[in-house]
Parts: C-alpha cells; structure tokens; sequence
C-alpha cells in the first residue's frame, strides 16, 4: 500500500510539475515548491539567457523527490552573505562566459579592493555584498529602470544601509549623506527630475570599489564633469594651499553630498548652506585674500546687471509691439560668455575674470543701445500722434463748423429747386 | 524771337485747354457743372440716418486696405520662409513700415466689425425685403468675400500660429461629403499646406478677391441708387436740410475721424508677428483668426457621429441649411412691416443670433 | 494766395484754416506712405534664401560673429582659407558657441567641447557634429544661402 501511495503522490507531482512554469525546457522540480521565487526569476535577465538555479543552488532538477536538494547532488542551500560575491564571479569573473554579453569582468576584482569588500574578508557581514544592490532572483540589468541598481534608484538602495543610523553606528561614519543628497542640486535633478546627467552615488564613489575619494583627488573627480573649474583651479593660489593644508578642496567651500548652486554670496559670507565655507570662512575680512575676493565679486556683479539691464529693456521693447530678435541673440552670446564666468572664478586672478566680464560688458551695452533706439522710437511715434490726432480734430472741428453753416443755409438753395 | 515769345504769353492756355477738350470729347464744362451743383444740392432721402453710415464706412476701409495692401505687396515675398523674413522687414527696416502694415491690420479689423453692424442693420430694418431681393443676394456674396480675404491674408505672413490654423481649418473642409477632398485639394494647391498654398492665397488675396469685390460692390451701389434707400421708419418732413454736400462733409469728417482712430490703434498695438512657421512643430494653442472662430468653434460643438454622418457632414447639412434659410430670407419674410420693433419674431431670431456669434467668437483659445 | 487781411472776416478765416488743415492732414497721412514706397539704400537685402547677415568689414581675418539667420544662430568666421559659417548652437545640450581667436577653434563654454572650421567635433561630449551653411561674399557683404 506505501508503494502506492509512492506513486500516487509522484502522479500527482508530475501532474503539478505541468501546470506550473518550468525555469527551462523539461521538468524543472525545483519550481514545484518554490513557485513564488520562480515566479520573481522569471522576469530577470538571467532566466532570460537560461541560467537555471543549479547554476547557483545545486541540486538535481530532474528528481522529484526531495533527495534533488541533497549535498551528494551538490545542493549548496541558501547562499551564505560570505559566500556570494565568489559565487557571482564564478561567472562575472569569466572572460569566456561574459564576452558573449558584452559584459565587464572586473566587479569583483574591483569589489575585493573596496570598503565593502575588505570589511567581509575581515568577517564583517554586515557590508553589502551582490545580492543588496542587485537583489538575488529578480535581477535585472542596471540600465533597466526597475533594477535597485539603475542610476535612479542608486541613492535610495545605498541609503537602505547608509541612512540607517542604528545599522551603521557602529562604522562611525555620518548617516545624513542621503538627506544632503536630496536637497542638494544634483539630487533634486536626480530624484525629482529624473535627469541621468547630474550624479548619483556611484558616479563620484564608484559602483563596485565604492570608496570615498581621497582628500587631494576631489578635484579629479568633481572635475570628470566642471572641467573649466579644474582648470582654472589648477593654477589658481588655493590648489597647492590645499594641497600643503590637507584641504578638501571642492567640497570645502561647496559641500559634498548637500552641494547647492553656487551663488556670488559665497564669497562674501562665512558659512554656506550647502555645508561648506565661504571666502570668511578660513581669510579674515582684512586680508588681502578678501580684498581680492571682493574685486572679484565686484566684476561678477558689473557684468550680471549690465546683463540684467539689456534684458529688462529689451521685455520693455518687446511689450511694445518691436521685433527683439536680435537683441535677443546678443543677449543670449553675452548669457554664453558670462556662464564661464563662474568656473573662471576658481582660478583667483581678477584680470582674467574682468577680461570674461569685458566682453559680456560690451555685448550687453550694445544691446541696451539697440533699445534704447528703439524706445526713443516709440517715444517719438507717441509724440506724433499727439499731433496728429490734434491736426486731425482741428480739421473736424472747422468741418463741423461748416456742416452746420450749411444746414441751416443750404435749405434756401434747396427750396429755391 | 521776342515776338514768338509775346505770342506765347499771349494766349490764354486755361481756355485753349477747356475749349479743346469739350470739342474732342463732346461734352460742355458749364452743362457738367451746372449737373454736379444740381446733385450736390439734392435732399437725401428722409429716412437716411446715421445706421446708413456702416456701408460707406466699409468702402472707405476698402480704398485704405487697397492702398495699404498694395503698398505692403510692393516688398512682401510670396515664398515659404521669405514671406515671414520680408514682413519682419517691413516691419523693422522700412521708414513707416510698421504703420502701413498695422493700419492694414487694424483696417482688416474694422472693416469685420462693419461689415457685421452692416448686416445687422439691414436684417433688423428689413431692407432686404421686396423690391431689394438681389441687393441682400449681392451683400450675402460680399459678405462670403470679406471671410475670404480674411482667410487667404491670415495665412500670408507665414507664422507658425497662422499655418497651423490654415491647416486645421482646410483639413476640416475634407470632411464635406463627395466634393470635399477636391475643395481641398483647390484651395491647398496641394496636399497639405505649403508654398503653393501661400501663392494661391497671395494671388487671391490681390487680385481675384479684389476684383470680385470691386465688380460686386460696384453693383451692389448702384443697385442702390436706383431703388433707393429703404423706408424703415416714417420721418416727418420738417426743415429737412440735408443735401448730398452736407452727406459728402459728413463723409469727411468720417475719414478723418476713421484715420486717426487707426494711427491711434497702430502705434499703440502694432500688428504682431509670430515665429516663423515650422511644418514640424506644432505649437501647443493654435488660435485660429478672430473671425473664423464662429465656425471653428461651431464645428468643435458638433457631435463625432450621429448614425452614419461623421461630423463634417453634419457640419456641412447644418451650415447648408442656415446659408439656405438666410438666402431666402427675402422670399420667407414678405410682409410690409419694417420696424423692427414690431416685427417680434425676426427680432427674437437676429438677437439670439447675434448672441450666438458673440459667444462663438469668444469661446475657447482654440486645440 | 489770399493776402491776411482779405480773409479777416470769421468765415473766410475759417474756411482758410479748413484748407491749412486739409494741406497739412494730406501731409501727415502721404509723408509716411512716400517715405515708404522709397526703400532705403544702407539696409540689407532679402532675397530668396540669399541673406546679407553681415559686413566684410564686420569680421576681421582669424574673428567670428554670431548672426541670427532665418531665427537661428549662426557662426560665421573669417578663416585664412576663406569664410565659414556653421551652426552657433552647441550639440551636446544647446550652449551658444564661442570662438577661440587664440585657438582658432570653436568652443562651447559649458562643458570644453571644441569643434574646428568644418563644425566636426575636436574634442568634449557633443555627439554630432555642427551643420555648415553656404556663405558668399558678394559687393563687401556676407550672404547666407541655406546649408552646405
């Protein structure tokens, strides 16, 4: 009777075995019980190439029984936390296997030298490892934009661990960077406007060797996109003062995870919104460093309000009914000009500074002059329509006046008909 | 030589000119004279009022959209992009450019809001009524003219808001059954709009419509002076003084009046200029001219679909039909009665209609 | 022309002023339009899609100006091997271009792109190269007639 039973129960499994999903062609006795992780597996780039979870798990699929998870099979259960990085290289690590994807080779060489990955080879578990980035059955590819690994949603899976104060107390390290990120100006273009350009976590960390960039490599790395700020900071005063000093360069005066817009008042105050420090901050107000900060400050706001004046008239023209185009385009080469103005600042030299400011000057003059014409036009068409329309009642006024002189004589010669 | 000279001082050249051009065309100075003093001194009909002023007010607007019109068409390029570049031209570099072109803007305008007094005036004093049957056929037609060179002149500065609305308005005309799509095709010149819908506007725009209106309007008036104006209210004939010169001084003070008003408007709100038009960029509002709202509106509020008509063809049964009873109106409306207050009926359907239109024209900021 | 003193009664003096104010309204209406119909002589022509945008003198050899042609900005410069004009707008993400005069190169001040005369891109993130226009130098002036 318990051989029947036996076959009872192995009809009945391989009844179950076709109607559920198989992970490959054939039986697959694994999705029997463990339907719901199939269910996730099945929409992840590895089920897509037919990778089957022996592939990571071990085990026989073709038993039905429950000796398919036997160690004799090479079933190696649930992965341990240590174990998963090698697991994942075993693969990612093979130039053979990936070529065919076009895929890198380097992550775990690169991870092995990583914060995360020295702490695990000390035997600290606590440390991301694959599977919290990139999750463990469902996963996607990084450029798919529901992968925990995508450039949009990396802030939010690092903060998972990095915002956790009660997780991370024991690191000593701060947890805010995430609530920084969010209100700086490129997280705000990261999370609320979805804009790939601006950075996210991995951009200045790194994905796989996240470690914090050392003190003199910030402009290296600010610089892979401010480009013209590194330069001029190159040969600016403040890059061997940095240097000597062990300044953080960058980040001490616009912050690192909360940088906002920079703005003109940083030269001019002490501390900055954005956690950094400005000009006061580390010069006293009496030095001939301020002084030249305050030149410079002056140059910048020379050239902004000539600026700020041409486009003001030239709204002012454009609401009268004139055809600003040109003004416009002027306006917009001395706006291009005067954009370079604030990487141009880093290098510290106002003659190089009021050399930007001169040609955005000269471009805005000439603006405000070509509306100025314009608006002493108007003033003159005003002008002559006063008079005109002065003429022009006079007349209607004498034709009034002979209208009625002839109402009250015409009716003789009409009578005399 | 001196007596050569004396001989030429001499004659008196005022009467060697009258003389011989009374005897090469046979006709007397005095005796045309004499004829235009007499007419200047005729009492105009009793009944003329100020309302009659609409349609001379129209003419005077035509004779400045004329001068104007040709004026601009002296500079303007009928060509795709350089239509849109020759009027920012005018506009900016030519002396006085931007008033020419705003009082033809402005002219176009007025000469809408006239037109519309000008037909009301003539449906609520029943002048339309026997024996003037042809004069309001001949109006109808002037009226459909002026919508037309409404529409061929929007389209001609060649802004981007100015094709969009040609093209929305000309693909609703392929919704009319059966002749529809050659309609369109004709007045397209092509299959969608482009340059040579800009040339077939220009030339109509400058010589068909023009033409057109002129040989009509010309009949139109003299249709008038030969039936008289219509006796709409009865005025008692009292120290009646008004002679065909007082009507010509009024007439005066009329342009005078008409001109300031339209310098006044142009430098205080020169005609615009939208971006140049761009057949592969949609803008988000397109406003459609003024005076093509009413139909533009009206066909928004028609249903899709009833049964088996699509909303073009419903469009064109029900404009049809409205166009058929106006038409008629003459031969519909018989009796002797022309004040409007009496004539309850007429007055309920011109007010509603009026009230119609207003909110039509007003309604929405267009797709 | 009547003597003043011929025309001292009201009436006469009135109908004197109406003829004054008819010559000067005949002025004020036909002085505009006259002026119109004479175009002037120093402002450029438009012809076809041939467009004077600027002055030979304008631009000295190794400078650049930036014109507007049909809305769209346009660098046109004075290079040894003759005039160029290429597109005045950045394709990487839309910064108005500037000229190098000590490079001779075109550069966008936004992100270190540079471009050389023929628009092709030296150097930066800008992924296409500039379109290039037709330019001809007729009489001391610059015409742009459409793509090259």
């Amino acid at each position: 009777m318990r051989g029947l039973g036996i076959k009872a129960l192995i009809i009945l499994i391989l009844i179950l075995a076709i109607k559920t999903g198989s992970a490959s062609a054939g039986i697959y006795s694994c999705t029997i019980c463990h339907s719901n992780i199939n269910s996730q597996y099945s929409k992840s780039v590895h089920s897509e190439i037919g990778t089957t979870c022996t592939e990571c798990h071990g085990g026989d699929p073709s038993d039905l029984t429950f000796s398919a998870m036997s160690r004799a099979k090479g079933y190696k259960g649930k992965i341990s936390r240590a174990s998963i990085p090698l697991l994942c290289a075993k693969c990612h690590s093979d130039v053979k296997m990936m070529l065919q994807y076009r895929e890198y080779v380097d992550e775990y060489a690169i991870y092995r030298d990583s914060e995360h990955g020295k702490k695990l080879r000390q035997g600290d578990y606590k440390v991301a490892v694959c599977t919290d980035c990139h999750n463990t059955h469902d996963i996607k590819k990084a450029s798919d934009p529901n992968s925990p690994a995508y450039k949009l949603n990396v802030p939010k899976t690092c903060a998972r661990c990095h915002s956790d104060k009660k997780y991370m107390e024991q690191y000593k390290i701060p947890t805010n960077q995430f609530e920084k990120y969010k209100e700086s100006v490129h997280g705000r273009h990261v999370l609320e406007q979805g804009d790939m350009r601006a950075p996210a976590c991995p951009d200045c960390h790194g994905t796989h060797g996240a470690t914090p960039p050392g003190v003199k490599d910030i402009h290296n790395v600010c610089g892979r996109c401010h480009s013209v700020q590194r330069e001029n900071l190159l040969r600016s005063p403040h890059f061997e003062a940095m240097k000597n000093k062990k300044i953080k360069e960058c980040a001490v005066c616009h912050g690192s995870h909360g940088v906002q817009e920079a703005t003109i008042a940083l030269f001019t105050s002490e501390k900055a919104e954005n956690g950094g420090k400005g000009c006061l901050g580390c010069h006293k107000a009496s030095s001939v460093e301020y002084g030249v900060a305050l030149e410079l400050v002056k140059t910048i706001k020379e050239a902004d309000d000539a600026v700020n004046i041409a486009t003001r008239l030239t709204q002012k023209a454009r609401e009268k009914g004139f055809d600003t185009d040109e003004e416009m385009n002027k306006i917009n080469i001395a706006k291009t000009i005067l954009l370079e103005i604030g990487p141009v600042t880093h290098s510290l030299s106002p003659d190089i500074v009021k050399e930007n400011a001169e040609n955005v000057i000269i471009n805005a003059v000439d603006v405000q002059d070509m509306v100025k014409a314009k608006l002493v036009e108007w003033r003159d068409r005003r002008v002559t329509l006063v008079i005109n329309i002065l003429v022009f009642l006079i007349v209607i006024v004498l034709l009034a006046v002979k209208r009625r002189r002839m109402m009250k004589n015409g009716s003789k010669d009409m009578d005399k008909q | 030589m001196k007596k050569i000279l004396k001989k030429l001082v001499d004659v008196e050249w005022k009467e060697l000119l009258k003389t011989g051009l009374e005897k090469r065309f046979n006709f007397s100075f005095e005796a045309q004279g004499a004829r235009i003093r007499k007419f200047l001194i005729t009492p105009v009909a009793e009944q003329f009022s100020w309302l009659n002023f609409f349609g001379i007010v129209i003419c005077l607007l035509f004779v400045i959209l004329l001068i104007t019109g040709l004026s601009l068409a002296l500079y303007y390029k009928p060509i795709a992009d350089d239509a849109h570049l020759s009027i920012k031209y005018i506009m900016n570099s030519i002396p006085s450019g931007w008033l020419i072109r705003s009082i033809h803007h402005w002219a176009s305008t007025l000469l809408f809001i006239f037109v519309f007094l000008h037909f009301w005036r003539i449906y609520f004093t029943g002048a339309y009524k026997y024996p003037r049957e042809l004069l309001w056929f001949i109006g109808l037609a002037n009226l459909a003219l002026v919508f037309l060179f409404g529409f061929t002149g929007y389209l001609l500065p060649w802004s981007n808001n100015s094709y969009w609305s040609t093209q929305i308005m000309t693909s609703e005309i392929k919704d009319i059954p059966l002749i529809g799509d050659y309609i369109m095709l004709f007045i397209r010149g092509g299959e969608g709009v482009g340059s040579g819908t800009l040339t077939r506007f220009f030339v109509s725009h400058i010589v068909i419509l023009p033409g057109l209106f002129l040989a009509i309007t010309g009949i139109h008036i003299w249709m008038i002076f030969r039936q008289g104006l219509t006796k709409w209210k009865s005025v008692s004939p009292k120290n009646y003084r008004y002679s065909v010169s007082v009507m010509l001084l009024d007439i005066n003070i009329l342009i005078f009046v008409l001109f300031a008003l339209l310098i006044s408007l142009s430098v205080f709100i020169p005609a615009g200029l939208g971006d140049i038009a761009d057949p592969l960029r949609m803008p988000a509002k397109i406003i459609p001219a003024w005076f093509m709202m009413p139909i533009y509106n009206l066909y928004k509020f028609f249903p899709r679909e009833i049964f088996i008509f699509n909303r073009g063809t419903l469009f064109a049964m029900s404009s049809s039909v409205i166009i058929l009873l106006l038409v008629l109106l003459p031969f519909l409306d018989r009796n002797e009665q022309y004040n409007p207050l009496k004539r309850s009926v007429i007055a309920v359907i011109g007010i509603a209609g009026l009230v119609l239109l207003l909110f039509l024209i007003s309604y929405g900021t267009g797709r | 022309m009547p003597l003043f003193k011929d025309i001292l009664n009201r009436r006469d003096f009135i109908d004197w002023l109406g003829g004054a104010g008819f010559f000067v309204s005949a002025w004020i209406i036909g002085k505009p339009l006259l002026k119109f119909l004479f175009p002037p002589s120093n402002v450029m022509e438009i012809g076809g899609s041939k467009i004077a945008v600027a002055k030979l003198d304008d631009i000295p050899e190794g400078r650049s100006k930036t014109v507007l042609y049909k809305n769209v900005p346009v660098l046109v410069i004075n290079t040894r091997a003759g005039m160029a004009a290429i597109s005045g707008v950045c394709t990487h993400l839309g910064c108005y271009l500037v000229w190098d005069y000590l490079k001779q190169q075109v550069a966008c001040p936004c992100h270190l792109a540079s471009f050389n005369t023929k628009g092709e891109v030296l150097s930066g993130p800008p992924p296409a190269p500039l379109s290039r226009y037709n330019v001809e130098v007729v009489n001391g002036k610059i015409y742009l007639t459409g793509f090259l």
